[in-house]
């Protein structure tokens, strides 16, 4: 037990040290933790599982105050944005907060439910993957506005599609999930962040209110597009933030913000629920635990436990680094930081995939710089997932 | 010099594109990777291989033949449309070199063969 509560608290830690630290995810940390300590089993899937909870927490602080999110956070670039040019960075993390607690616990809640449904037309639900998959593809490139916006989106889906399938499926290379989306979300948003030059305005620390109306219905909207996506490979939560978005029709940027807290937490605690249920990973961090311990149902108590204690501990943390973050970060150099971090965004690819992953990164990262400098959506990039898995189903 | 949105949008598609290129040549000029039969596992599903076993179970059906490298329950190795050579060649425990791309069919890992040698 006290080895259990040791491995969670590592947990903890390197989860709020991953969300920290743009480009490096918990997923790759799973993958570090499995080569090394794999023999302990239980206790190092609990850390994982703890450390992904939380990672999804605090990973907003970066893509909030530094512009530099994951695949999963980037969305929330723009409306943190915009509170942070008021001052209200911190209020952005905190929005972001209560979706994420709020979701989470609801997503534990209803998990009964879900397994049920799950259970009942999962399998089905299955069968109709890749035309899902081509409708959400096609909502995604041309449900835009402005006829210009769709050309790029088009070509970026299509650069994206070509870059995964060669990828993926022919390209003798271990690990290239790595850097394609160190490269079409991590990378390109730590170059752009070089290149605009990013500065810190002061940041207000204040009490904050917030109605429990809206909160419960985007934390609602947020676990439902969360337990959706869960069952659809391919699909992250980008995509699920995106789709919640177009339905939910306007909303202001803090409702969006609630929203995507929500959603990220939630797709995390739903990609273990479907491992054990279905036996499918969605992400790195669930291939990791997948491969560490036997999946019964002593394990997912276990697990779900585990959820609410990182909830906890991710919330309470997120909100600390984020007052730490906004009262330190502008004394920060930003662009030798994000130097920094670019560096070792590369050594980790070279040791992950080798020197063609070297060439995936940056090929995947011009490709996130085309989206930012041609206005369209970042989640166009998924196409490099979702194309090879379009295919797969239907049977190329 | 001054990285505007336009000269960003033309150097990323260029990298892009110059990339692509470089990766579908990377994939025409692979060479195919050498692994026992017994070591291949999802993580070579879709690479092109090179590998050596004694064949086991043959049979041929719809213009297909299928045998098992490494003997009965081994790897399963398909052969779409195989010459009389191949057809006389292959044959239960001759020792043989497979070239092929390594795919999954019901579940199950399996060599697509785009040439199979035999060595024995």
């Amino acid at each position: 037990m006290a080895e259990i509560l040791f491995f969670i608290l590592a947990g903890c830690f390197f989860g709020i040290a991953t969300g920290l630290i743009p480009g490096i995810h918990a997923n790759t940390v799973a993958l570090v933790a499995v080569s090394l300590f794999g023999e302990s089993g239980l206790a190092v899937a609990v850390m994982i599982v703890a450390m992904s909870t939380v990672q999804s927490f605090v990973d907003f602080i970066p893509s909030i105050f530094l512009g530099a999110g994951e695949e999963s956070t980037f969305l929330s670039i723009l409306p943190g944005h915009k509170l942070l040019l008021r001052g209200e960075g911190v209020s952005a993390i905190k929005f972001t907060i209560i979706g994420g607690v709020f979701g989470g616990v609801v997503a534990v809640l209803i998990s009964p439910v879900y397994f049920l449904f799950i259970e009942e037309w999962g399998k089905i639900i299955y069968q109709f993957v890749p035309f899902i998959l081509i409708l959400i593809l096609l909502v995604m490139v041309f449900w835009q506005k402005k006829q210009k916006k769709i050309l790029w989106g088009f070509a970026v889906v299509v650069l994206s599609s070509i870059i995964g399938l060669v990828s993926l499926r022919f390209l003798a290379i271990s690990n290239p999930i790595f850097p394609l989306v160190t490269g079409f979300f991590g990378l390109s948003t730590l170059l752009n962040s070089l290149r605009v030059k990013t500065k810190m305005r002061r940041q207000l620390v204040k009490r904050d209110s917030y109605p429990l109306n809206p909160v419960v219905k985007y934390s609602l909207l947020s676990t439902l597009a969360g337990g959706f996506v869960s069952i659809l490979p391919g699909v992250g939560a980008s995509q699920a933030a995106f789709m919640a978005g177009k339905l939910k029709g306007k909303m202001s940027s803090k409702g969006y913000l609630v929203m995507l807290g929500g959603i990220n937490t939630t797709n995390i605690i739903f990609s273990f629920f479907i491992l054990f249920l279905l036996g499918k990973t969605r992400t790195g961090a669930a291939v990791a635990v997948k491969e560490l311990v036997v999946l019964d149902g002593n394990t997912l108590l276990i697990f779900i436990a585990v959820i609410l204690i990182a909830i906890g501990v991710g919330a309470i943390a997120a909100e600390v680094m984020a007052i730490i973050a906004a009262k330190w970060l502008s004394k920060l150099n930003y662009a030798l930081l994000n130097k920094i971090i670019i560096g070792l965004l590369f050594l980790l690819t070279y040791w992950f995939s080798g020197a063609v992953g070297i060439l995936l990164l940056i090929v995947s990262a011009a490709v996130g710089l085309l989206t930012i400098s041609t206005g369209t959506k970042r989640t166009n990039c998924m196409a490099f997932l979702m194309v090879p898995v379009i295919l797969f189903y239907l049977g190329f | 010099m001054e990285f505007n949105d336009f000269l960003v949008k033309k150097v990323s598609l260029l990298v892009s594109l110059a990339g692509i290129i470089l990766l579908l040549f990377l994939v025409f000029m692979e060479e195919p990777l050498e692994i026992s039969p017994g070591e291949i596992d999802e993580s070579w599903l879709n690479k092109r291989v090179i590998s050596e076993g004694v064949i086991g179970g043959r049979f041929f059906s719809k213009d297909t033949l299928f045998f098992s490298l490494g003997g009965e329950g081994g790897l399963k190795v398909v052969v779409f449309s195989p010459t009389v050579r191949e057809l006389g060649e292959i044959r239960d425990n001759e020792l043989v070199k497979v070239r092929g791309v390594v795919k999954k069919y019901k579940g199950q890992l399996e060599i697509i063969a785009e040439e199979v040698e035999t060595i024995g």
